[in-house]
């Protein structure tokens, strides 16, 4: 399959709020998206039209709200895409397993991690954790190691 | 000179046959055990046993001292009288064929004109075992074992009785020792090379040996019918399980390899039980050697390979012999 | 709902292919919802191995995590430790020099091997030969010690750092190495011969577990598991790191996706990581092993994603600093993750036998997927 970069970047600037090209990989992605709640699912379906399969879902507890990373490559076209949705601060970002089944396990995880919802995931139940560990959300930080987006992430002006 | 007790000769010969029957049986579990763990580390790359008594030779005493010794522990929901009655039932009518076997002229307890039938049922014996094991132990694992072995055993029952019967169409007898007897100077086994291939790898799933030991897949099932039982329960399976090897390979012996013809010995009358032994036992190698050489057949390849192979083939076999035998009749 | 599946949901019971099974190569468990013999419907419950790494390393300065990343995967540790390295490596702006680049291919194909020579005779194992494994684990035991006189660990290397590797070879790794590998190209035969002409192992294998392209894309699905199905997809090709670049070698690939080409596909790829050891150890420049790295080196705020290939797939390294020694954030994608949780649409409707010959071909490391 082949892949028409501008076709891609067309069909997605619609649903993205901002997109950025780095051609050079050089953070490990050549395509840099920052979606919205409504846009998410989407991108997701044309990136599953263009061939894309999904890599990885992990999120980064930031201040004011956790983020979420969606992390997709290619089979034959060595090309990356990362898609950054922030959760808000109710946590809750759709979720995309209509699209890629396997963002069920992924999404779980993040659940387990987290303790972010992810709307229309039918099994949002434990994976890693047990059962009693409901609500332990391991991975959110205490507000003395919280940092803020600003210091985490710096304006891509360095990119 | 009066003899102090008067024991007759009819009654005191069938009991020292039975003695020699329980005795053999268990010294077969054992010596077998051991040969198999050898033979094992051998095939595998490395020793076996080496540490009790000279190369092992004492492993498999021990081992029975120490399974003896062992708490049985039953799980909670068994059904009750029969999840202890199984191992007994694998294991009490075991013994009863070595009655009829022909170890050598001299040596044979009782001649039964229906020889091989009895040793046939006797050894059918295995498949009401293994499933009232399975079912008794309330466990899925083990039902699942129980199941297969029924399935597995009715079906391979079949091509067994059908190769045998057309020996007995040959020799016009089912008698042990008139089939070993017609044996003159060829075995059968070179008139009948198919039935022999058909009985052999029929006696493979009949015991549950590999490559057909779906019954107790051990990666599957993790011990399939036997997985709740423990210490001395456990190994009456395992004894039963070699002494059911050991008639199924001396039926071959005694039907398709001549018995206990050979080069003669010295007291040919009693020595012949040399040469079956040999053959028996040359037959339980190459089953460890199937054992440890080939991968796990899956169920329903397995009774495919009965229905639609096994059967077909001994049928034809069966017809081809009965056509031969009428014509050999005919013409001489 | 037809009849037949009304009786199958009226029948149906319950096996636990539970945490402690001889074939399920970890602590996995199964709930297996069945009809006779035939899988219905699977529910894998992971987490029983569960140590959370990724809260390890936010807890620690970056050095102290470089152990961890061997104990992940432990049959195939290496390519995750050269993730991890080159992923800080590159947010950093170190270049290791180019030995310790080769030391670092060299090494992590000598335990992609050692992986997939551990996965025949646990496949094997699983389909009831008992016998191969012996003779793999005999192959495996030279790559063993191998590695145990250049790293002091079996298994669990800790041999990477940031900036090189930690020790120089002589000539009697190399001269180990090269005799190795003459060893293991005698024995591909043997296996071949044992195993590939036997129709009992081909009819258990064969047209069994067939995995659809586009399933493999839905969820992510990476490494043999993928190229049983017909993409050459490799992340040292597709995405060339250290020193893939410069050597030359094939990506074996499957046709239809059954258990039995991705079988084919790892013994290929084992001849191929032999080519890669042997030409990587020709053109091995003389140099140091080390570069100069500060001692106290900070990392950068801003993310970074690393990708190598460990023996099972995509191996990913997700890392977010925030200016300090102590990682933010790392993320550890493991390809096991990924491939398992395709069985569940995968097995619908198989027989037990053949969901074991399954996963037993998606070659699953369980503490790789709890982390």
């Amino acid at each position: 399959m082949t892949l028409d970069m501008n076709k891609l970047i067309s069909e997605v600037k619609g649903f993205a709020a901002s997109i950025t090209v780095d051609d050079s990989g050089s953070r490990g992605f050549h395509l840099d998206l920052r979606a919205e709640f409504t846009g998410l699912k989407d991108c997701a379906r044309i990136l599953l039209e263009h061939g894309f399969y999904l890599s990885f879902i992990t999120a980064v507890h930031v201040r004011p709200a956790a983020e979420v990373m969606y992390k997709f490559a290619h089979y034959e076209i060595p090309y990356n895409i990362i898609i950054r949705v922030s959760a808000g601060e109710d946590m809750r970002v759709p979720s995309i397993i209509d699209i890629y089944q396997g963002a069920a396990w992924h999404e779980r995880e993040m659940h387990d991690f987290f303790g972010i919802t992810f709307d229309g995931h039918r099994n949002l139940k434990h994976l890693i954790l047990s059962r009693e560990e409901k609500g332990l959300n391991p991975l959110i930080k205490s507000e003395k190691s919280l940092k803020s987006h600003e210091e985490i992430f710096p304006p891509k002006g360095t990119a | 000179m009066e003899p102090i007790i008067n024991i007759p000769v009819e009654i005191l010969r069938p009991l020292l046959a039975a003695a020699v029957a329980i005795g053999f049986v268990f010294a077969n579990a054992t010596v077998m055990g051991y040969l198999e763990r050898k033979l094992a580390g051998h095939f595998q790359r490395r020793l076996g046993p080496m540490e009790v008594g000279f190369h092992g030779i004492l492993q498999m005493p021990v081992d029975g001292i120490k399974l003896i010794g062992k708490q049985l522990i039953a799980p909670d929901n068994v059904a009750g009288a029969l999840y202890y009655l199984a191992p007994l039932i694998a294991l009490a009518p075991v013994s009863l064929p070595f009655i009829v076997i022909p170890f050598s002229p001299g040596l044979q307890a009782i001649d039964m004109d229906i020889g091989l039938i009895f040793i046939l049922a006797m050894i059918s014996f295995n498949t009401i075992a293994v499933f009232l094991a399975g079912w008794s132990s309330n466990n899925n694992y083990s039902m699942i074992g129980a199941m297969r072995s029924v399935a597995q055993n009715i079906s391979y029952e079949i091509p067994i009785l059908l190769s045998l019967l057309a020996i007995a169409l040959m020799t016009n007898s089912f008698s042990m020792r008139q089939i070993v007897e017609s044996q003159r100077g060829y075995w059968f086994i070179m008139l009948q090379p198919l039935a022999f291939v058909i009985f052999f790898i029929s006696a493979l799933a009949e015991t549950n040996r590999a490559p057909f030991d779906l019954p107790e897949a051990e990666s599957e099932l993790t011990a399939g019918f036997h997985t709740e039982y423990s210490g001395i329960t456990f190994s009456l399976f395992m004894i039963a399980e070699y002494t059911y090897m050991f008639l199924n390979c001396s039926i071959a012996t005694a039907v398709f390899l001549g018995g206990w013809k050979g080069i003669p010995l010295p007291f040919g009358e009693y020595t012949g039980c040399i040469w079956f032994f040999a053959k028996a036992y040359f037959l339980m190698f190459v089953i460890i050697w199937c054992r440890w050489t080939f991968p796990r057949v899956r169920f329903d390849q397995l009774m495919n390979f009965s229905w639609k192979y096994m059967i077909p083939f001994s049928l034809v076999n069966l017809c081809l012999t009965a056509i031969g035998v009428k014509l050999w009749q005919a013409i001489f | 709902m037809s009849q037949t599946a009304a009786k199958a949901i009226h029948y149906r019971y319950f096996l636990n292919l539970g945490p402690q099974h001889p074939s399920t190569h970890g602590v996995l468990r199964l709930v297996i919802g069945m009809y006779g013999e035939y899988v219905l419907s699977i529910e894998p419950v992971i987490g029983y191995g569960h140590r959370m790494h990724e809260k390890m390393a936010e807890s620690k300065p970056w050095p102290m995590f470089l152990p961890n990343t061997a104990r992940m995967d432990y049959a195939s540790p290496l390519p995750h430790q050269h993730a991890y390295v080159s992923a800080i490596e590159k947010m950093t702006g170190i270049q290791a020099p180019e030995r310790a680049e080769y030391l670092r291919v060299i090494t992590s194909e000598l335990s992609r091997i050692s992986s997939h020579l551990l996965w025949l005779g646990a496949f094997l194992l699983d389909l009831g030969a008992f016998t191969p494994v012996l003779y793999s684990f005999d192959d495996r035991e030279y790559i063993l010690d191998i590695l145990e006189n250049l790293t002091g660990s079996r298994i669990t290397h800790c041999y990477y750092r940031v900036g090189g590797v930690l020790y120089d070879v002589d000539g009697t790794f190399v001269g180990k190495v090269r005799e190795f590998i003459t060893r293991l190209h005698s024995r591909f035969s043997m296996y071949k011969k044992l195993v590939e002409g036997n129709i009992i192992f081909l009819k258990r294998v064969k047209d069994i577990g067939v995995l659809p392209l586009d399933m493999a894309r839905r969820y992510g699905a990476t490494g043999p598991v993928l190229r049983g199905s017909g993409i050459a997809y490799d992340i040292r090709k597709a995405a060339p790191y250290s020193m893939y670049p410069k050597l030359d070698f094939d990506i074996p690939t499957g046709e239809t996706g059954d258990c039995l080409d991705r079988y084919v596909v790892r013994i290929k790829e084992m001849e191929q990581s032999l080519r890669i050891i042997e030409q990587a150890l020709d053109k091995m420049p003389a140099g140091e092993v080390m570069a100069k790295v500060p001692k106290k080196l900070a990392l950068p705020p801003g993310d970074i994603s690393f990708s190598t290939e460990g023996a099972r797939g995509e191996v990913t390294y997700y890392l977010v600093g925030d200016g300090s020694e102590v990682p933010y954030r790392l993320k550890v994608r493991s390809p096991c993750f990924s491939n398992l949780s395709l069985l569940q649409e995968l097995c619908e409707g198989m027989l037990l036998a053949d969901l074991i010959a399954t996963m037993g071909s998606l070659d699953l490391v369980i503490p790789e997927i709890d982390r």
